[in-house]
């Protein structure tokens, strides 16, 4: 076995203990780890029956496992940028309204403030 | 016997200490009270000097960008009860007088909404390569959308509390303009351009929308007309 594939399982079995951990510690959530599982475990498989990896490749049209491989991850990567571009959309968008909401709060107490204070004013004045 | 239209004037501010408040002088001495300045988080001294005035300062908590501005000071003005809101820069670029002959159309039920345009008289001293760029963006704008509008990216608008309810402001940076004016198109909004003066001094150009944004802009633009 090439020894790119060795670390290559190691390190996918490193990263599914690391998974593990964080579910148990609710740092992730089961549909973020199910993700991970399945990519993980197509690279653990992968490396230890590289030839599938090349049939595979092969079905969809490319030469190599590796140019297969590049592929996916940049749909992979595509997808991950779609996703927290919305997210972030989303984020901004209930960021910009939370500010809007207090800036507007204040601005009213302030105004009921300087009334208010108008009021005692005159009233202070009446007195004096 | 017909009311007097309540009129407001939105003016978002960031970082406009040296110039706001000469801005709202020129506004109170046209006549104008129901001022709104809605100071996205300054760094300087524009709270304090907006405060010198008996006009309303409503202050961002967090700076969000002119877009987010306008919409917090267009949301204030309908609270208020506002009939015509009017948004203006902070920097100095626009002339109160101009006003009176923006707000016509709206007051007069001619359209909904009017927007400034400083390339329909040849009072604005606009740089040549500002132009090149603010034209070239209006025509991707009628390419986009189809609307007309030689100078979409002008901040004197005029927006009647209709128009204003009906206009949906999502973006927070300079591209609002341009969603104004895709807003127009997709709600079918009544809107005229009206012949503005822009004055570029120094201080403008410095404060102003950068070249370099335009290009964001634009790829902001593509970026949301794709995706939505």
């Amino acid at each position: 076995m090439h020894p790119i594939y060795i670390i290559t399982i190691i390190l996918g079995i490193a990263v599914l203990i690391n998974l593990f951990i964080k579910i148990k510690d609710r740092k992730l959530i089961i549909n973020e780890l199910i993700f991970w599982i399945l990519i993980l475990a197509a690279l653990v498989l992968i490396s230890i029956f590289p030839g599938f990896a090349v049939k595979v490749a092969h079905f969809f049209g490319f030469k190599t496992g590796f140019e297969f491989f590049i592929a996916l991850a940049i749909l992979v990567i595509f997808l991950f940028l779609f996703n927290i571009y919305k997210k972030m959309r989303l984020l901004e968008e209930k960021l910009t309204k939370l500010n809007k909401n207090i800036a507007i709060r204040q601005a009213f107490e302030s105004i009921e403030d300087k009334e208010h204070k108008k009021l005692i004013d005159e009233d202070n004045k009446k007195i004096t | 016997m017909k009311r007097m239209q309540k009129i407001y004037i939105v003016i978002p501010a960031f970082n406009e200490a040296g110039a706001i408040e000469k801005v709202i002088e020129d506004l109170l001495n046209y006549g104008y009270k129901n001022i709104v300045v809605v100071d996205d988080a300054s760094t300087d001294k524009t709270s304090e000097n907006v405060n010198k005035f008996n006009i309303f300062l409503i202050k961002h908590p967090v700076n969000m960008g002119p877009g987010a501005a306008v919409k917090t000071g267009i949301d204030f003005a309908i609270f208020n009860g506002a009939d015509i809101i009017v948004t203006f820069d902070a920097d100095g670029q626009h002339l109160a007088k101009d006003i009176t002959a923006l707000i016509e159309p709206v007051i007069s039920n001619k359209a909904d909404i009017s927007l400034g345009n400083r390339f329909l008289n040849n009072t604005s001293n606009v740089p040549i390569f500002k132009k090149i760029i603010l034209k070239a963006g209006a025509a991707l704008m009628f390419l986009m959308y189809g609307v007309l509008s030689t100078d979409s990216h002008n901040g004197l608008k005029a927006l009647s509390r209709s128009a204003a309810l009906k206009i949906d402001i999502k973006s927070n940076g300079w591209d609002y303009c341009s969603e104004i004016i895709e807003e127009i198109m997709l709600k079918k909004v009544k809107y005229v351009e009206v012949p503005v003066t822009v004055k570029y001094t120094d201080y403008s150009i410095k404060k102003g929308q950068k070249i370099y944004n335009s290009f964001y802009i634009i790829s902001k633009m593509f970026v949301k007309w794709i995706f939505g």
